[in-house]
């Protein structure tokens, strides 16, 4: 035994753990290789220093040690590296920070010489997998097309066609993202996606508020009074509507399940909002005027009467 | 070249003794070690000597994980540094003698003189 542990470390054979581990902490500040890396007696220094430690700064071994169970050299330090000895090695120039010294390029034209090249190394040197970008397209898509879903083929920049299906009540500005349609990747990384912005052209009779659907549809006089059984437009064909009897304009039917039926959502309503529509009444006679005349004296009726209750005018 | 050695996370924590999974996965989270791939199941040499030194920050140190971040920041930083002017040494090493001279009578001139002083 040459140099005792207590020595190494400059404690006496009674002090306390802390004051063991403090007086540690002070030497191998001083002497840590990676804390000094210009030092090239610090690695002897600090093994010693780490090695003695190793023994008295563990409670078990300590008591071993006091008792001579164990001598100084019986704990070795395990072999163990030092990261200084990899700085400036190709490992390390994932760790190298050039832009620490970028303002002596401001001073130096060597040194903004020396920058501009090793910030070109970097780049040059970037050969980690990366992702590829992605792509924005914009597609226009009809009123029907964005209710109903389909399919659409969008022409690339590279001539080939992309399949973009569209799904069933796809909303105006909403994106299509498709996975892996974008660049492809650097150095084997995953390809970029296609993100594909929509824009939903109006419909001139559909209308749409979320998932359901209004339209508005003329009726004669005749099948406002009388009530009657007519064809409308759905976006999934047509169908037979009931009018009942004494239907005003304004007023609005409802067929169920008749709007979008979009996946994963309840399917929307259509609303069909009903506009009486006079006939040409240039071609009114005498017999008509005549009979409308003595059938509104009979049945006085003022259209207007309860239309400003309430509002404020 | 010679090959690389390359280590996986779980080689890491068998080989480092005082490395737990948490640890490492804060350390590299935090990017005081980075993987040469995206799965972060590429670490070399290298790494495992930084990995050492950053325990010995926590361990015998007592550094939270922000101290080590900065003294990991300023150690990569000096070790740039040393590396660049150990090239830049070399490099007028190489030069011819009356080159080699101005410059250190220039370098050693400049000492202490402040940068907008004139020539």
């Amino acid at each position: 035994m040459a140099e005792g542990l207590y020595d190494i470390l400059g404690v006496s054979a009674d002090s306390s753990a802390a004051e063991i581990k403090a007086a540690y902490r002070k030497l191998a500040k001083a002497h840590h290789p990676d804390l000094n890396p210009g030092n090239t007696t610090a690695a002897e220094r600090f093994k010693a220093i780490s090695a003695a430690y190793a023994i008295i700064g563990d409670e078990t071994l300590r008591g071993r040690y006091d008792r001579g169970e164990i001598d100084a050299s019986g704990q070795e330090a395990p072999q163990r590296p030092f990261y200084r000895e990899h700085a400036g090695t190709s490992g390390d120039r994932r760790y190298q920070d050039h832009e620490s010294f970028a303002d002596f390029g401001d001073q130096s034209e060597l040194f903004a010489e020396l920058l501009r090249r090793a910030r070109a190394g970097e780049r040059h040197q970037a050969m980690r997998p990366a992702p590829g970008r992605d792509r924005h397209y914009f597609l226009p898509v009809s009123f029907l097309e964005a209710a109903r879903g389909g399919e659409r083929m969008l022409a690339m920049p590279d001539g080939s066609d992309l399949k973009v299906t569209i799904p069933a009540g796809l909303r105006d500005g909403q994106s299509l993202r498709l996975k892996g349609k974008g660049d492809a990747g650097l150095n084997g990384g995953p390809a970029g996606d296609a993100l594909i912005e929509i824009s939903v052209e109006r419909h001139e009779l559909f209308h749409r508020d979320g998932d359901d659907i209004s339209i508005t549809v003329p009726i004669s006089l005749t099948e406002a009074a009388l009530g009657a059984q007519i064809e409308v437009p759905t976006l999934h064909g047509k169908l037979k509507l009931t009018i009942p009897p004494g239907a005003s304009s304004g007023q609005k039917l409802r067929l169920k399940n008749q709007g979008i039926r979009a996946r994963g959502r309840q399917p929307g309503h259509q609303y069909v909002e009903l506009s009486v529509v006079l006939p040409d009444t240039s071609k009114f006679d005498d017999e008509i005027k005549t009979a409308l005349a003595s059938w509104s004296k009979r049945h006085p009726f003022d259209a207007r009467a309860t239309w400003t209750r309430g509002v404020e005018l | 070249m010679k090959d690389v050695e390359f280590f996986t996370q779980e080689q890491l924590i068998i080989r480092i003794s005082r490395m737990s999974a948490d640890r490492l996965r804060c350390w590299i989270d935090e990017g005081f070690v980075r993987s040469a791939d995206d799965r972060e199941e590429r670490f070399d040499a290298a790494d495992i000597a930084r990995l050492e030194f950053l325990c010995d920050l926590a361990d015998d140190f007592d550094l939270t994980t922000e101290g080590i971040g900065i003294v990991i920041s300023l150690m990569d930083q000096i070790h740039t540094l040393r590396n660049q002017l150990l090239r830049l040494g070399k490099a007028v090493d190489c030069q011819p003698g009356e080159v080699r001279e101005a410059i250190i009578e220039a370098f050693a001139g400049s000492a202490g003189r402040s940068k907008s002083a004139g020539p």
